[in-house]
């Protein structure tokens, strides 16, 4: 009875045994009936296994997934307008001050009298805007302007942290 | 292309498609595979909440590796690898030894099943309950072969272990279960 065992028994199941193996099989299980209960003990969990029903997710399921998927190209285009942002203000704080020493230039005659000239007049004119700053940074008017900025840098941190947080937020869901 | 058109492409065309840019055809992919994983995930962490939450992690995974997947392997084998894995870290958080228990095989496999309910269950069912009964490595393995139709190959390049590892989980789960069938008189169904 050895040679009948559970491996034997599960190649018969599995088709792994030769023609004359399955004959032989065939021919005991029709006289043996503990084999035919056995063997009907392999065939019940097959059968069982082979219908065995998948879980299901839940209706939603890739929806929400798809809408995490889509979410970071949202959080980075957030991220992307915040940098433009900031780069669109310290441009056009640039482009005042260069305006405005132009202006000045061209204000006082442009450059109408030669090269020398001209490099004067520039220079006077850095000389007054550098003079203007220096009354602007006055000792009171740097205290003024010191509590200013602080509050604008406390105000634009706050905000620049916000986003940060509200972008790693969203990246990890 | 229309979505409907779409869930006719191979798994490879559609991954084309997503590293296009073409982001919402992911979907696809996701339906393909969802209620596989999801059935593969549950019999290794049996939590229905707990299963789907490391599924949705497990496909977000996916996404942000979908370009690092060179085809060289079917996309199936490589996202249930993720699944595989994901699922053994989740396990390996609960219990530390998990991760070894899953690795190497057990001396034995004794699992006992009794009847909560006055009236007997169907086999399909009673099945369902005993598999849920297994430790996670037999119960994947018999999830990947019936349910999943993977061969013992398969199995084995998804779970990192040898072939005769595999093939002797899955005969020790199969005896585990034909002995519970005949110690509760289901194999008299067939008859």
């Amino acid at each position: 009875m050895k040679k009948f065992d559970n491996e034997f028994i599960q190649n018969y199941i599995d088709g792994d045994l030769t023609p004359s193996e399955i004959s032989e099989f065939e021919t005991e299980i029709s006289r043996n009936e503990n084999l035919k209960k056995r063997l009907n003990e392999f065939r019940a969990l097959e059968s069982g296994l082979k219908k065995m029903k998948e879980y299901e997710v839940t209706a939603s399921f890739t929806a929400l997934v798809m809408s995490k998927i889509m979410k970071p190209s949202r959080a980075a285009s957030q991220s992307r307008n915040f940098f433009f942002t900031i780069s669109t203000l310290f441009l056009s704080s640039c482009l005042l001050i260069i305006g405005y020493i132009s202006y000045l230039i061209v204000e006082s005659g442009g450059f109408q009298n030669g090269t020398d000239e001209a490099a004067r007049q520039l220079s006077s004119q850095f000389v007054s805007v550098g003079n203007f700053l220096i009354t602007f940074f006055s000792s009171m008017n740097l205290s003024i302007l010191g509590s200013i900025l602080s509050i604008g840098i406390i105000i634009s941190a706050f905000f620049f942290y916000e986003n940060v947080r509200l972008i790693k937020k969203t990246l990890n869901k | 292309m229309s979505n409907q058109s779409m869930k006719h492409l191979s798994d490879s065309e559609i991954i084309a498609s997503v590293l296009k840019g073409n982001r919402s055809d992911y979907a696809i992919l996701i339906d393909r595979y969802k209620n596989k994983a999801f059935s593969m995930i549950r019999r290794m962490i049996k939590s229905e909440m707990e299963s789907e939450e490391i599924l949705q992690d497990c496909f977000l995974k996916a996404f942000n590796g979908l370009n690092k997947f060179k085809g060289d392997s079917k996309f199936s084998t490589w996202f249930y690898r993720i699944v595989y894995n994901t699922t053994i870290s989740r396990l390996s958080l609960k219990r530390r030894k998990t991760e070894q228990e899953m690795r190497y095989l057990d001396d034995e496999l004794n699992i006992t099943y009794e009847f909560t309910d006055t009236e007997k269950k169907d086999l399909s069912e009673f099945l369902n309950d005993v598999i849920n009964l297994l430790p996670p490595n037999y119960a994947s393995v018999i999830n990947m072969f019936y349910l999943q139709e993977m061969t013992c190959e398969e199995i084995a390049e998804i779970t990192e272990q040898s072939l005769s590892n595999v093939k002797v989980l899955f005969h020790r789960s199969r005896n585990a279960l034909r002995e519970l069938i005949g110690k509760n008189n289901y194999s008299m169904e067939l008859t």
